[in-house]
């Protein structure tokens, strides 16, 4: 054996003894308080009045024709809510699917309605939706109050039922004949419909909207003449250029009281002062910011809201970009009606203070989906009696185990 | 090529076996556990022979014995279990590289050097508890580790020089370094609560000097004597001062016979002044005390003693421990055996060494397999 072989032998004998020794299993029960180390985990367990040092309501975020969906709410509770749809304008011809050709319409046959279910309250049953002729004027700047000679007998074009086992993602549909719309012509081939729900008790119903990927649909039967002069049927469908919906508007916002949801959508920023012992020098384990809410939470009956408290990634006022955590935390759920207090979990981003300084110490809280939903909480602001405040559990860093 | 087999073989034989290495339960407590600067020969003859050899770091004048370049380092792992009143902990491992010498003699002078790292105090621990705590109004069950991974480690310059063939004489200076990656986890049984998981870095300073000498009166007797005196163990985090404490002087005396050839008789008592560190402790509850250890061991044969067989060495050792938590000082009984596979015609050697370990005192018992293996190499 060469010098060089011996050699590399005995480097591999050294790196495989070394290799062994990286095992390594020292974790045992503690023989406490004798044999434990001195040093304890303390957790502090504290609740910071006066944490939050200013705040303000703004509204605007998404409005309810940019919503994902449009809830309707029946009449017997306040508030209600009625759907607005007006379809896109259809050709005054249809081009055939084969060969391109355009064909002449010759008469109106039918129209069917096609609406999506997102979310209903399983709790109730027996309810329909009506169908009401709207002007082919209407449009997203619409009221409640302008609304209301729509919602007639007169104006009614279709009841459709909403089956008990109704479930989420559903469709509802009516056919309705032409004289539906018996100014179809006239308004240069646009249809709006109306939308309120029936019930025998309060409730609500989502339905699905362009901006949700989920729009309604009118579909339009007709007989055109084709190449041969002969009489065919034939469809086309346009969905909603205007998919919203209205409502009476909660009563104004009182002083130091602030807002989130609602329609347009409003969020509230608590900006918070936390002592540098905890969000520096600690762990914190859990955040809470707590919410005293001021009156009943707004809303259609038997919804639930899903509030959420986000951080900021840059302070610019109103239009301040949001920070999502990687792992977004689940919403806190809230029953409308409900009164006393909202806690929502704010740890991940507190402990994001610590990492990252430069983000400003701003809480956000807003409802999720924005808009959709009729809902609003209401809470008290920081000047006021009912302010917010914080509540962490944290452990202070541990110098050195000892 | 039969050196490199048996070399590999070796490796193979012991490839997933628990090697083990010096820590203990007593180390939680105080400045940790003390390491031990001696090579895996001397372990073998239970410390024995500490104040005589050249290649433990404990008297410099024996290295004045180092005729040429040699380079050796020592792994070991311990296999532990220990026992009171309310825990039973079984299956403890630890690995460990408690020594690395360079030894070789100074050109043009009759002078011998050693440069070596070895174990100040080892503080490798991971302990867990379990309690239930009241949070938010609610009991919540938590779990802690608190953990400890390195310690201070104690790294010597050291000069030799034999005046006579009786007498030699040796002085050395020791840098006290190192550092221990700390870490405190808290889990909650309530998913509500994050976890908590806190590290930090301690970092180890302090400094020492040690003298020694051997004397041989006659062929088959020799006496040695050394005495160490360290300064204060400062311990940082993040360069902010978190405690001192003062380190022991240290006596060492030895007596080593060798009434025939191939037998060799030793012994050596060391005793550390531990008890100045009690001001430094004190704050985390321990107390410290003055140790002695004494330890003699027997070898048979062996190329050093100038036979060829391989050698047999075995050995006892008695120790106290420098730090409990409560009034009583622990103790250690350690009985040990070990041998010797040279190389290469002698110019690599890999030693073993196998110690079983009682150790008791403040209510607690602890039982150890150490196994020790070093590698010299003479280029």
């Amino acid at each position: 054996m060469t010098r060089r072989r011996r050699s590399l032998v005995l480097a591999l004998g050294v790196l495989g003894i070394g290799a062994q020794a990286c095992q390594q299993e020292i974790a045992a029960p503690g023989a406490c308080p004798a044999f434990c180390p001195s040093t304890r985990i303390q957790v502090v367990d504290t609740i910071i009045q006066g944490s939050v040092s200013g705040d303000s309501t703004f509204r605007g975020y998404v409005a309810a024709h940019r919503a994902a969906s449009l809830q309707l709410v029946s009449e017997g509770a306040a508030p209600t809510s009625r759907g607005v749809l007006r379809f896109t304008q259809f050709p005054d011809s249809i081009t055939a699917v084969v060969g391109g050709v355009t064909e002449p319409i010759v008469a109106l046959d039918s129209f069917r309605i096609t609406v999506r279910v997102r979310r209903r309250d399983e709790n109730r049953s027996d309810l329909s939706i009506a169908l009401h002729r709207l002007p082919a004027t209407v449009d997203t700047t619409t009221s409640v109050a302008a609304l209301v000679p729509f919602f007639a007998d007169s104006t009614r074009i279709a009841i459709i039922d909403v089956p008990a086992d109704l479930g989420a993602d559903s469709t509802l549909t009516a056919v309705v004949l032409p004289d539906a719309f018996p100014t179809f012509d006239a308004d240069e081939r646009i249809a709006a419909v109306g939308i309120a729900l029936h019930g025998p008790e309060p409730t609500f119903l989502d339905l699905g909207t362009t901006e949700g990927g989920r729009s309604a649909l009118l579909t339009r039967f007709v007989q055109v003449e084709n190449a041969a002069n002969e009489m065919e049927p034939r469809s086309d469908a346009r969905s909603p250029a205007v998919d919203t919906f209205v409502s009476e508007a909660p009563p104004p916002l009182p002083a130091d009281v602030l807002a989130a949801g609602g329609l347009p959508s409003a969020r509230s920023f608590l900006r918070v002062g936390l002592p540098r012992s905890i969000v520096d020098e600690s762990e914190v384990s859990r955040a809470t910011l707590v919410l005293r809410l001021a009156g009943a939470v707004f809303g259609a009956p038997g919804d639930t809201l899903q509030v959420r408290a986000d951080g900021l990634a840059a302070d610019f006022g109103p239009k301040s970009p949001l920070a999502i955590p990687r792992s977004i935390p689940p919403a806190a759920a809230l029953l409308v009606g409900a009164t006393g207090e909202l806690r929502l979990d704010i740890t991940q981003l507190v402990r994001g203070w610590r990492t990252n300084q430069s983000q400003p110490r701003i809480i956000v809280v807003r409802l999720t989906p924005e808009a959709g939903r009729l809902g609003e909480l209401r809470f008290g602001g920081s000047a006021g009696a009912l302010a917010p405040f914080l509540q962490i559990t944290y452990v202070p860093l541990v110098a050195e185990v000892q | 090529m039969r050196w490199g087999r048996l070399l590999l073989a070796a490796v193979v034989v012991s490839w997933g076996t628990p090697l083990a290495a010096q820590n203990s339960v007593f180390g939680i407590v105080g400045l940790g556990f003390p390491g031990r600067p001696i090579s895996v020969p001397a372990r073998a003859l239970g410390g024995g022979t500490v104040a005589f050899d050249p290649l433990s770091a404990v008297n410099p004048a024996a290295i004045a014995a180092i005729r040429e370049l040699t380079v050796t380092a020592s792994l070991g792992t311990s296999f532990r279990s220990y026992r009171s009143a309310d825990v039973a902990a079984t299956g403890l491992e630890e690995t460990r590289f408690p020594l690395a010498i360079l030894a070789g003699t100074v050109p043009n002078t009759p002078l011998t050097f050693t440069a070596s790292f070895s174990t100040y105090a080892e503080r490798t621990f991971q302990v867990t508890t379990i309690d239930t705590i009241a949070l938010r109004g609610a009991p919540v069950e938590v779990s802690d580790r608190i953990g400890s991974d390195g310690g201070s480690v104690d790294a010597r310059g050291a000069l030799g020089w034999q005046l006579s063939r009786r007498l030699s004489v040796g002085v050395a200076a020791h840098i006290i370094t190192g550092a221990a990656r700390l870490t405190a986890k808290r889990s909650f049984s309530d998913s509500a609560f994050i976890a908590i998981n806190q590290q930090s870095v301690v970092e180890f300073t302090g400094f020492g000097l040690s003298a020694g000498a051997v004397f041989a009166p006659t062929p088959g007797v020799r006496l040695a004597a050394s005495v160490r005196t360290d300064t204060k163990l400062t311990e940082r985090v993040d360069e902010r001062v978190t405690r001192t404490a003062d380190l022991p002087t240290s006596v060492t005396g030895g007596l080593m016979l060798a009434p025939t050839r191939g037998l060799r008789l030793s012994v050596t008592g060391i005793w550390h002044q531990w008890s100045v560190s009690q001001d430094g402790v004190a704050p985390t509850g321990a107390r410290a005390f003055d140790t002695w250890e004494v330890g003699t061991g027997v070898q048979l044969g062996g190329r050093d003693l100038g036979v060829s067989s391989l050698p047999l060495r075995i050995g006892f050792r008695y120790a106290q421990l420098p730090f409990s938590p409560t009034d009583a000082q622990p103790r250690e009984i350690d009985v040990t055996f070990g041998s010797s596979l040279p190389f290469a015609r002698n110019r690599a050697v890999i030693d073993f060494a196998v110690e079983r370990s009682h150790r008791d005192g403040a209510g607690i018992r602890e039982r150890a397999w150490n196994i020790g293996f070093s590698f010299l190499i003479r280029p």
